[in-house]
């Protein structure tokens, strides 16, 4: 897994993508701060936007073995395709828990509601950017290109959310990985369905395993 | 002109644009039909922003550009000749959409394709591109919009500006 | 019949025909002089070529030699308009490549990196570049038997190997019927069969009039194929002449070339 990190360290754009998670939810906090007033999600909400950061790394770490052939370098380093990807989805979940725990502090901290009872919240968001990263990571390792799977996941993660669009029309959208998901920490939500936390966890956690799932199995059978 | 006819036949022969323009449809269809008082058109316009981005940096994919150059040395006038087709293949997309959609202005869809296709060019990257211009449009845009009033002067003097830039910058530049 | 469709595009003809002890039909094409004349590029604090200048003549098959990194790819690139260089001139026919209307009826340039897009089909790809300099339609079909990928032309260059994508580059710059051929390492990737038909239809244009330039740090392969060589190390011109000048009283043209750069002192690069 080491291999992995350093690989992933040596990308500029895995940076960004860092950078983007860090930065982007103090930003929202400070930009929304004098239009919407403060309520019980304040500065989680920007974080939920701030899975843009994640999302992009985990397109990356996905997209980066298919150019330039590097696909067949590691390949020769590591045998055993699915190592390959367990040692990736691993330097994806540090990587992103990191950047997420330095993130939430950070917003909450803007926002002023870094409290002592913030900490199960907290865990929700860095377990909500884990999953999110690696949701880009397995549907890009699919489609072999970063754009679709990133245009459906930004889109989805803002203002114009398909997913929320689709809870007027059924409530099993409910159960789609962001909105489940984010019942880890958002206690608002206008979304039918009352998903306790750690269901919601389950459920995204689900999504996730079951599109690592088929990203694996895809992946070890696909010609390089 | 040569130039013109060289860059529709890239377009035209690059699946991924078809797949483009075939989901914004589907999907301006779909929103129409099921999601009533929801506009279409924000989702829609995802769709054209991806269409510039990946028009424009396909030129950049397994060294492409450099082919077009040994063709077509004159760097400013490429650059002209694509934004022009890119929003005449951009057009007729955008009437249809605003069509399915029953809303919207078409000329905003192409605009927001060219200034798209513009940060590409400079990119030369179509995840970043898609990144950028979405992050924008969708992450930072509810911000910053509410400041500016309607009208497309606005989109239209960005489309330009991004564009000189582009050009400025495939100039410069070594291939 | 090819020399007369071809005399509005080209500028003036060089004085020197094709060699005369080369047996051939006689020049159906004539290629003009490549010429490079003090070209100086830096990036950022490392210089890159220094004072290069060398002449590439129709008729022959000239030959740019020298070790990987030493400025073979960015003479090159500044001769086709792709990099800038801050001193010097590169001429085709005595104009700089960018001022040639239609360039691909001039000079045909196969480089390195494939310069095609995965997703395309190989025919769509010559499709464009053919559009792109108002050559006919039946162009495509034509290059693409000529280098033996009829076959291959309807499915996307994603699943070429690398010989068939060379080939493929090799036939976007023979759409044009160009009279002047610079080749950046031509026989990379390719098989022994593909090299010897690379050399043996390189060896033909000239002997048909075309000027041919080929860069390559391959010598045994080299100095089968070229009738003049240039070596570069390090960014700078260090030999320029005819094969047996440039080897000298050496065994071999591998020879001349280490004893010229002292290489063998560096070890691999």
């Amino acid at each position: 897994m080491r291999t992995e990190l350093l690989k992933l360290a040596g990308l500029p754009s895995a940076w960004v993508a860092a950078a983007l998670g860090l930065l982007i939810p103090p930003l929202l906090v400070t930009l929304n701060a004098r239009a919407v007033p403060a309520g019980t999600d304040t500065g989680f909400v920007e974080l939920t936007v701030g899975v843009l950061g994640p999302l992009v790394l985990g397109t990356i770490a996905a997209g980066s073995e298919y150019r330039g052939g590097q696909l067949r370098t590691s390949l020769v380093c590591v045998p055993s395709r699915l190592r390959l990807l367990a040692a990736k989805t691993g330097a994806v979940t540090l990587t992103v828990a990191v950047t997420a725990a330095l993130s939430a502090v950070l917003t909450l901290g803007v926002a002023g509601v870094l409290t002592g009872g913030a900490g199960p919240r907290i865990a929700g968001v860095v377990v909500y950017w884990v999953l999110g990263g690696l949701l880009a990571y397995g549907i890009t390792l699919l489609t072999r290109s970063g754009v679709l799977p990133l245009t459906v996941l930004i889109v989805n993660t803002t203002a114009v959310s398909f997913s929320y669009l689709l809870t007027k029309v059924t409530p099993l959208a409910a159960y789609l990985p962001d909105l489940a998901g984010a019942r880890m920490y958002l206690h608002d939500m206008d979304t039918p369905g009352d998903l306790a936390p750690v269901t919601g966890g389950l459920v995204m956690a689900a999504w996730v395993a079951a599109v690592l799932g088929v990203a694996g199995y895809v992946f070890h059978r696909r010609d390089a | 002109m040569n130039t013109a006819r060289a860059e529709l036949l890239k377009l035209a022969s690059l699946p991924a644009l078809a797949l483009t323009v075939g989901l914004t449809w589907g999907l301006t269809a779909l929103l129409a039909l099921v999601a009533d008082g929801a506009d279409p058109i924000p989702y829609a316009r995802a769709g054209f922003l991806v269409l510039g981005v990946l028009a424009a940096s396909s030129e950049y994919e397994g060294g492409q550009l450099r082919s077009t150059l040994l063709g077509t040395p004159g760097r400013a006038r490429l650059q002209v000749v694509k934004a022009l087709v890119l929003a005449l293949v951009a057009t007729p997309v955008a009437v249809v959409t605003v069509l399915i959609a029953d809303t919207g202005d078409a000329a905003y869809l192409v605009l927001v394709t060219l200034l798209a296709g513009a940060v590409a060019t400079v990119l030369r990257h179509a995840v970043a591109g898609v990144v950028v211009v979405l992050g924008y449009y969708y992450v930072l845009g509810p911000f910053v919009r509410d400041r500016f009033d309607d009208g497309l002067w606005l989109p239209a003097a960005w489309a330009l500006a991004a564009w000189c830039a582009a050009t400025a910058a495939v100039v410069r530049r070594d291939a | 019949m090819r020399a007369a469709r071809r005399a509005s595009d080209q500028g003036p003809r060089s004085r020197t025909g094709p060699r005369s002890d080369v047996a051939g039909p006689g020049p159906a094409l004539t290629g003009g002089v490549i010429t490079i004349e003090h070209v100086s590029k830096r990036r950022g604090r490392t210089t890159i070529l220094s004072d290069v200048g060398f002449a590439a003549r129709p008729g022959r098959v000239t030959g740019f030699l020298g070790p990987n990194g030493a400025g073979k790819s960015s003479t090159l690139r500044i001769l086709l308009g792709l990099d800038r260089a801050q001193r010097g001139t590169a001429l085709v026919a005595g104009r700089p490549f960018a001022a040639w209307r239609r360039p691909l009826t001039v000079v045909g340039a196969l480089l390195d990196e494939g310069g095609a897009h995965r997703a395309r089909t190989g025919r769509a790809h010559l499709r464009w570049i053919a559009a792109s300099n108002g050559l006919a339609r039946s162009r495509v079909d034509e290059v693409l038997d000529l280098v033996g990928l009829g076959d291959a032309a309807g499915r996307r260059i994603g699943s070429y190997s690398l010989g068939m994508g060379r080939r493929l580059g090799l036939a976007a710059a023979l759409l044009g019927d160009p009279a002047v051929l610079v080749l950046d390492e031509p026989v990379n990737g390719l098989d022994a069969g593909g090299i010897r038909w690379m050399r043996e239809f390189l060896r033909r244009r000239a002997a048909d009039g075309a000027t041919v330039l080929l860069s390559s740090h391959l010598m045994g392969e080299l100095a089968e194929t070229v009738d003049d060589v240039v070596v570069i190390d390090r960014g700078r011109i260090i030999a320029d002449g005819t094969l047996s000048e440039v080897t000298g009283a050496h065994p071999s043209l591998e020879d001349a070339y280490f004893a010229l750069t002292e290489a063998g002192t560096r070890g691999p690069r």
